[in-house]
């Protein structure tokens, strides 16, 4: 409306549904650190357990910073659990017949963008659901691990694997990985051109496509960046424990879309933040580390998470209804 | 004289913008009661409060002397006031007659009971003989749809319908037809409340006019005491609008864009050139082609045939090729197709042109937000800044939005797909007031229309289209008639073509 926009023009309020979004699940998490802090002041605050909940953390804010791209451009991906394990399996298999680790890694990650790829492209090429063709990516992923694995877990890998999970200068390498995947996802989010056209074929595609956007680029590049991460995150994990296990991320595809929509971004595309899913995947991971403190059951814990993310997805419609800029 | 509605200093605020500001009128039973406005007036607003879907801040309505206030749409649908919005709401996948009965199915304990209500197929064959209740609603054309929905709420027994503008998606027949059934409805004693932009129709159709601007009641008046349409613009405005054909220097020398026998699926050997300078437009009823020819050009659909580009042959399916041969396109659908509502200004603005706000694909969010507001200022967005979603400007600040991002593409040939569909009297103006301009900067552009009024006032040259053909090149001078456009546009023969 002309005239209503000519007066409101007059406040000068800056803020955006996401700034918004952003400060709002900040602050929520900053309550629940200083309910922990109520709770177990000798525990909780420690470096010890602060490093804990990071590394803890660090496979799904890994992960979840490419699918939180996938969910801005509109889609889903159910399939990073799935090529987690597969990549993680053949880094397993790999390293332990002898191929080089440098090799490894990238032959591994290789593997992990070649999946993305292909599951992007066919979600594009042929404009089919991301849900069932990411779906069908995590089995066939899964089912890949299983074999390579024998239905169990890849032992006798060499001990040298070790410093990628390692330490440096005192922090797990884990936590500073999730940290640089946030940063750089963030970068690509907010500044690059991609980015806006992940936003843009999210928000509508059909004005994406008119406009000269090539949807089918970005929808596959942003499952080649998932692939690339799930990947990752299966040879740290890998390293870690010195096992190539193929159960590894049971429920990594939903800790990822839980972490992104709890930091605001919403579930049908065009809105959210890298950031915002940063948040959201330590507030998810405080509040487990809260409730092991209590001695819940993870029975307990899976209730409490579920009406967690009931409430974050009306907050997020409340944030929206009333943010409106 | 009854009155069925009795509107009292109704206000309406949102997040402390008053959308409607102490409107009183009334609507006399049996009547057809047009609301006129610029967007923005205020009409929506009235609507959505008079059929629940917002409460009213202040004031009171009287609906048959009693106070009104209904708790939703199927409220006010139960209680005798049906509305046909904008977009329908027909479900596509189900049939006529189950889309008829959609809510209010006779139900044993939740489960659908076969025997239905036969007065509702009796009104559905009165209004239109050829609908089949059996029939997919898929199958039916927009004009049909409108039928179904209002035998719905004649179904329904309501007393009052109310029409958002049923006619944006009508051929000139479907809209005459439409007429003769709110003359019916009318003489059966049901009140008709009108929405739309065509003043044409305001003054062909009304009783009884309403003008809002601004939120504000403007008047109430009869239709006989409103002389001409100028008389209504003047009230909708406040300012007089000139509409006038100005003649562009077409280069004749210089073809910009030239078509051959191109066809596909819904074009019929369509051949034409584009020069530089010129304003071409085509006219022709909803399904003639227009889009279709302007989604070939851009490179959005498939065809056989040539298309040239300053003498060199395009590459067809590619928009991001066509649009680096300069050439952009403003759809037809402003909302599905020309903007991402979600987003701000600031990032649909660079969306065909991100070279203009990048450097090695970083994006310069600075450089955006001045790109953008060099836009928001030379074509007049009334926003609150660049970073205002662009779902909550009006339809004719959407429309600017989309004309600012073709813009940015520095295009050298504009197509613009029904440019002003929607959009107040105001906004129009200076859209073409854009258009012109564009063009004295030697750039071309091509205007399709299902407004003829709007290609009159607009192109250098008018192509007539008729199912897929272009039947008739007309030079836009004096000797025009627009009857005999007409009746080149409806399937009659052409004189000299």
């Amino acid at each position: 409306m002309d005239n209503q926009a000519a007066v409101a023009g007059k406040r000068a309020v800056r803020f955006t549904a996401d700034g918004v979004q952003n400060i709002t699940i900040f602050a929520i998490f900053l309550a629940v650190c200083a309910v922990g802090y109520l709770f177990e002041p000798e525990l909780f605050m420690t470096n010890e357990n602060i490093i804990n909940i990071f590394v803890s953390s660090s496979s799904v804010i890994m992960v979840a910073a490419p699918v939180t791209l996938v969910l801005i451009s509109g889609n889903l991906d159910l399939s990073v659990g799935g090529v987690g394990a597969m990549c993680a399996v053949l880094f397993g298999l790999m390293t332990h017949y002898g191929i080089s680790i440098p090799l490894a890694v990238l032959l591994s990650i290789l593997c992990g963008a070649a999946s993305g790829f292909i599951c992007g492209l066919s979600i594009s090429a042929f404009a089919l659901p991301s849900f069932i063709i990411s779906l069908a990516f995590k089995y066939i992923g899964r089912g890949i691990a299983l074999i390579g694995a024998r239905g169990a877990v890849v032992f006798g890998i060499p001990y040298e694997i070790a410093p990628i999970g390692g330490s440096f200068l005192g922090f797990p390498l884990p936590m500073l990985y999730a940290i640089a995947a946030t940063l750089v996802f963030m970068f690509i989010q907010a500044k690059t051109v991609f980015g806006s056209k992940c936003y843009a074929t999210g928000a509508n595609m059909e004005a994406a496509k008119l406009s000269g956007i090539s949807e089918k680029l970005v929808i596959t590049g942003v499952f080649t960046l998932s692939g690339v991460m799930a990947a990752f995150a299966g040879i740290v994990l890998t390293s870690r424990v010195i096992a190539a296990d193929s159960g590894i991320f049971p429920s990594l595809e939903s800790d990822c879309i839980i972490a992104a929509v709890l930091g605001g971004t919403d579930i049908n595309g065009g809105r959210g933040t890298v950031f915002g899913m940063f948040i959201g995947a330590l507030f998810i991971t405080v509040l487990t580390n809260i409730m092991n403190m209590q001695g819940l059951t993870v029975y307990v814990q899976n209730v409490v998470k579920g009406s967690v993310l009931i409430l974050a997805i009306v907050l997020n419609g409340v944030i929206r209804e009333r943010v409106r800029v | 004289m009854e009155n069925i509605l009795e509107i009292r200093n109704v206000s309406k605020q949102f997040a402390g913008v008053k959308a409607l500001d102490d409107v009183s009128f009334d609507v006399i039973k049996g009547s057809c009661h047009c609301l006129v406005g610029e967007n923005g007036a205020g009409k929506s607003t009235l609507i959505k409060i008079l059929t629940g879907a917002h409460p009213k801040t202040s004031g009171s309505v009287k609906y048959e002397g009693r106070d009104w206030n209904p708790s939703g749409t199927r409220d006010a649908m139960h209680n005798g006031i049906g509305c046909l919005f904008q977009e329908l709401n027909v479900v596509e996948k189900l049939k006529v007659e189950e889309n008829i009965v959609l809510g209010m199915e006779k139900t044993a304990f939740g489960i659908i009971r076969k025997e239905q209500n036969p007065k509702v197929f009796e009104m559905l064959k009165r209004l239109d003989a050829s609908i089949k209740p059996s029939q997919y609603i898929e199958e039916l054309s927009v004009a049909k749809r409108q039928i179904v929905e209002m035998a719905k709420a004649l179904a329904m027994e309501s007393k009052i319908i109310i029409m958002d503008e049923p006619t944006s998606a009508l051929t000139a027949e479907e809209t005459r037809r439409l007429f003769d059934i709110i003359a019916e409805l009318k003489s059966a004693g049901i009140t008709i409340i009108y929405i739309t932009h065509r003043l044409e129709e305001v003054m062909d159709l009304a009783d009884y006019i309403t003008v809002l601007r601004d939120g504000r009641h403007i008047a109430t008046q009869p239709r006989r005491e409103i002389r001409s349409r100028q008389d209504l613009i003047q009230m909708m405005t406040g300012k007089i609008i000139v509409e006038g054909y100005v003649p562009n220097s077409v280069n004749k020398e210089v073809k910009l864009i030239e078509l051959k026998d191109v066809t596909n699926g819904k074009l019929k050997d369509v051949s034409f050139s584009l020069y530089q300078g010129e304003i071409l437009g085509f006219y022709g009823l909803i399904g003639a082609g227009k889009s279709e020819i302007a989604r070939a050009i851009f490179g959005a659909d498939k065809y056989s045939g040539k298309i040239f580009v300053e003498g060199r042959e395009l590459k067809p399916g590619s928009t991001l090729n066509t649009i680096g041969k300069g050439i952009a396109m403003a759809p037809e659908e402003r909302r599905t197709q020309g903007v991402c509502t979600m987003l701000p200004i600031a990032s649909n603005i660079p969306m065909m042109n991100y070279g203009s706000v990048s450097k090695w694909g970083i994006r310069n969010s600075g450089l955006q937000s001045a790109v953008s507001k060099k836009y928001i200022d030379a074509i007049g967005i009334a926003c609150r800044n660049e970073q205002q979603s662009v779902a909550y400007l009006s339809g004719g600040n959407q429309q600017k939005v989309v004309l600012g991002k073709c813009l940015n593409a520095g295009p050298r040939v504009l197509l613009l797909d029904e440019p002003t569909r929607g959009v107040d009297v105001g906004a129009k103006q200076e859209i073409y007031h854009i258009i012109r301009e564009l063009v004295r900067g030697g750039r071309s552009a091509i205007v399709f229309s299902s407004e003829l009024p709007e290609i009159l006032g607009l192109a250098d040259r008018i192509g007539l289209l008729f199912e897929g053909e272009i039947v008739e090149f007309l030079e836009n001078d004096a000797a025009l008639d627009s009857g005999y456009i007409m009746n080149i546009v409806t399937g009659g023969a052409a004189v000299n073509g």
